[in-house]
């Protein structure tokens, strides 16, 4: 089943991989755009010159100084003289198109209007290009501008675009020259792949929010929450998505937004890491994360923040699996996916690297989160199993036939030979089932219902025996808390191994003050003939050891060993908890 | 008849042994009550003994080791025991009865009546022999078995792959614990009807017994008019 589920979501990544793939760039002037084998070609290399001559449209002037410049470098208008209008133009080979298909040029993110041509003719524009920045009217986030089909027979062709930018640097982000029904397929994928990515974020948030209410408000599942929240929020703020019919001017916003989720949503994995590992100071090391988070917003670049972010997660966890705990290797699994994918990104490798890569991390997490579940409710229905088989336990060693019917033959034989014996052993009898039924619902009694039971068995078993058994205590109040019927269990053990021979039997409980909390020895002058039962482990040792795992996990030790004269059982109790 | 009680809790060894010495009256010749297995099994296997009286549950130990010790001996052993739910496993080993504790005059008055009465047999079947050999145990799975032959004080077990044992116990003794389907056929023999081919009349009132593996065995004339009816 497991199995399963892995593969739907290597399956569902795979798939996206396919659809969301890129279309890589051609060398354009070696040989003419082939648009069978690439229906969409992106055009990064082109000639600029600053200022605004119209003539510079077509490729004959040969007077004007053109650069050549790369759409890809991020800092292409860096140097940016002031120059409110610049043109940019490029040679384009065309080969013939396929029949009833029309050839469009796609322009995305450029600020913060523009006019194109082709072969020196105007064929459409996005916003208003302005002299002045009264004049110039902001264009919308996706332009497609269609090539009129009589330009577009075989051979060569000049493409150019006049852009003004009077409030900030130029930004060009891609211009693409491709078939208009490979356009409308790419667009269709695109909005496929963002509503399954937004569908995927909510899910996994309201996943997590359950999470978090239904099991003891963990926080971690909180923060795990907040973290799909901000990438849902991320990706209904993306320009590509739902904001192509905006103006490239009001879309300035929503990069700050971007960022300030990204930054939000970095500082949410980081809390959650903080309170998913047993970490130390938590709310210290959160507010410093979210400090230094803010600092970073306001001073450096997204581009720079974001893989310091996921550096910071994978110190976190390598520290986790460092000190080998819960969860760990899901979780460098998560963040190793995550940073591939967002590597890949970073690369313009990939273009929907980055979410896929935090999908891939909260797949993870989930994955993780429901295997943690399982094992919790796996080991909560285990401990309330053990409780009760302990309370049968203990009431099984006193309803047991041996115990009772050899009791009631003893007691048969009593009333024949000695009827006053027989009722004080009945009465013995009673009280030690009433304390049995009054102590063994509890977890922990007091010591003193315990040493009454205790008083009650030595009695019986001494008339069973005909023998004298007897039992002091020291140091004791009586008021202390114990697992019940363990002294009883322990007595029990030290009758039936230690006393076939003799017919006096003395125990000794005594309480200490040890460096760490209380010792109990309880100790008797039975007989150690039998070699076979050092170091065995009976059912007794057992019970016993089980009681005092379920009231005080991790901090006791038991020793049951022979001693001068006897057999001696030392029982610690710390105060402190296991480290 | 000697009888050896092994009980640890005194009051109860008490309680049987004079129950018992009331039971049997002049027919006891000498009891003793021992109180751990070690001195039991001493004693067992050092004098002659005729009737064990055991329990199951000594100082926590586990007396089936004792048991199938004891029922290789040459003596009858009678459980008793707190323990009933191990009544079953104690039969199939041959032991002649289970009296639970806490236990009246009347349930071991019948199961001492068992000491030599075969009709009392037991509803439980026996399902293996305990063998002593060199103060090693073996089990024989009782349906191994072809057939027995009595040699004075101890028995010859002859297997069904050809192999023959030495039980302790004499034949009438066996016979005691011996499920149903193992009958007397002579003084001598018992013979495990699943094994028996025919009968075979001889004339003159002799009979004898042919097993599916071919060996003949007699058959006294008294005991062919109860068994015949057994073999088709």
């Amino acid at each position: 089943m497991e199995f399963r589920r892995y593969n739907y979501f290597i399956f569902v990544v795979l798939h996206t991989l396919i659809l969301m793939r890129d279309v890589s760039a051609d060398k354009l002037q070696d040989r003419p755009l082939d648009f069978r084998q690439t229906p969409i070609v992106p055009l990064h290399e082109w000639e600029m010159t600053p200022g605004d001559d119209a003539s510079v449209s077509s490729l004959e002037l040969t007077d004007t100084v053109w650069t050549s410049i790369d759409l890809r470098d991020k800092s292409l208008f860096g140097g940016y003289d002031g120059t409110r209008i610049i043109w940019l133009r490029k040679a384009v080979l065309l080969d013939t198109l396929p029949e009833d298909q029309h050839l469009l040029l796609s322009s995305y993110y450029v600020t913060c209007a523009a006019e194109f041509y082709w072969d020196g003719t105007r064929i459409g524009s996005n916003g208003r290009v302005g002299q002045t920045a009264d004049e110039e009217q902001p264009g919308r986030v996706l332009s497609r501008v269609r090539i009129p089909l009589e330009g577009i027979e075989s051979g060569d062709h000049v493409l150019a675009m006049r852009i003004s930018s009077h409030c900030r640097p130029p930004r060009i982000d891609r211009i693409e020259l491709g078939l208009d029904e490979a356009f409308r397929k790419t667009d269709l994928r695109t909005n496929n792949a963002n509503v399954f990515i937004t569908a995927f974020f909510i899910t996994s948030a309201m996943l997590n929010i359950i999470l978090f209410f239904g099991f003891n408000r963990n926080v971690a599942y909180l923060f795990l929450f907040l973290y799909c929240v901000f990438h849902t929020l991320k990706i209904l703020m993306l320009p590509s998505w739902l904001f192509l019919e905006s103006d490239v001017i009001s879309i300035q916003f929503n990069e700050r937004m971007l960022y300030l989720f990204v930054m939000l949503g970095s500082v949410s994995l980081i809390a959650f890491l903080i309170y998913k590992f047993p970490l130390p100071k938590k709310i210290g090391m959160l507010s410093l994360a979210a400090a230094i988070s803010l600092l970073c917003f306001f001073t450096i670049p997204e581009r720079t923040f974001f893989p310091a972010s996921v550096a910071v997660t994978f110190g976190i966890s390598s520290y986790a699996a460092f000190k080998k705990w819960d969860g760990r290797w899901m979780i460098l699994f998560g963040l190793i996916g995550l940073s591939i994918g967002s590597a890949l990104w970073y690369r313009g490798m990939f273009n929907f690297g980055y979410f896929l890569g935090i999908m891939f991390f909260i797949a993870a997490m989930n994955i993780a989160v429901g295997r943690q579940i399982a094992r919790q409710s796996r080991l909560h229905h285990e401990a309330v199993l053990r409780s009760s088989r302990l309370q049968t336990e203990l009431l099984k060693q006193n309803i047991q036939p041996h115990f009772i019917m050899n009791s009631l033959t003893s007691i048969q034989e009593l009333i024949d030979t000695d009827p006053a014996k027989a009722t004080e052993c009945i009465d013995a009898l009673a009280e030690e089932f009433r304390m049995f039924s009054k102590i063994c619902g509890e977890t922990l009694i007091p010591l003193g219902d315990e040493l009454e039971l205790c008083k009650a068995h030595l009695k019986i078993m001494g008339f069973r025996k005909d023998a004298c058994f007897t039992i002091e205590t020291e140091g004791l109040s009586g008021d202390e808390r114990i697992p019940p019927g363990i002294f009883h269990t322990l007595i029990e053990n030290g009758l039936t191994h230690g006393f076939s021979k003799q017919y006096h039997g003395h125990f000794r409980l005594q309480k200490e003050t040890a460096s760490q909390g209380i010792r109990y020895i309880l100790s008797n002058d039975g007989e150690v003939s039998d070699n076979r039962d050092i170091g065995h482990k009976g059912t007794g040792i057992h019970y016993v050891e089980a009681r005092l795992e379920e009231s005080f996990p991790g901090r006791w030790t038991l020793h049951s060993r022979p001693v001068e004269n006897g057999w001696n059982v030392t029982i610690e109790i710390s105060d402190r908890p296991p480290s | 008849m000697r009888i050896v009680i092994v009980e640890d809790e005194l009051l109860i060894a008490q309680r049987l042994q004079s129950m018992i010495r009331e039971i049997l009256g002049s027919r006891i010749t000498h009891t003793a009550i021992e109180t751990t297995l070690e001195a039991a099994s001493d004693f067992l296997f050092s004098r002659p003994v005729d009737l064990l009286i055991l329990d199951l549950n000594l100082h926590g130990k586990d007396g089936f080791e004792l048991l199938k010790t004891a029922v290789s001996g040459s003596f009858h052993t009678i459980v008793v025991s707190a323990n009933t739910d191990k009544a079953l496993e104690a039969f199939e080993y041959g032991v002649l009865d289970f009296v639970g504790k806490p236990f009246t005059r009347e349930r071991l008055q019948k199961a001492l009546e068992r000491y030599d009465r075969i009709e009392n047999r037991n509803a439980f079947p026996t399902k293996y022999l305990s063998i002593r050999n060199r103060e090693k145990l073996s089990l024989i799975t009782i349906d191994d078995i072809d057939y027995i032959q009595g040699a004075g004080i101890y028995s010859e077990i002859h297997l069904h792959d050809g192999k023959t044992e030495i039980h302790d116990k004499t034949l009438g003794r066996l016979e005691t614990i011996l499920p149903s389907h193992f009958i007397r056929t002579h003084k001598s023999y018992i013979v495990n009807i699943q094994r028996i081919d025919h009968f075979r009349s001889l004339g003159a009132s002799k009979y004898e017994v042919a097993l599916k593996n071919g060996e003949i065995l007699p058959v006294s004339r008294a005991r062919y008019k109860d068994i015949k009816h057994l073999v088709p």
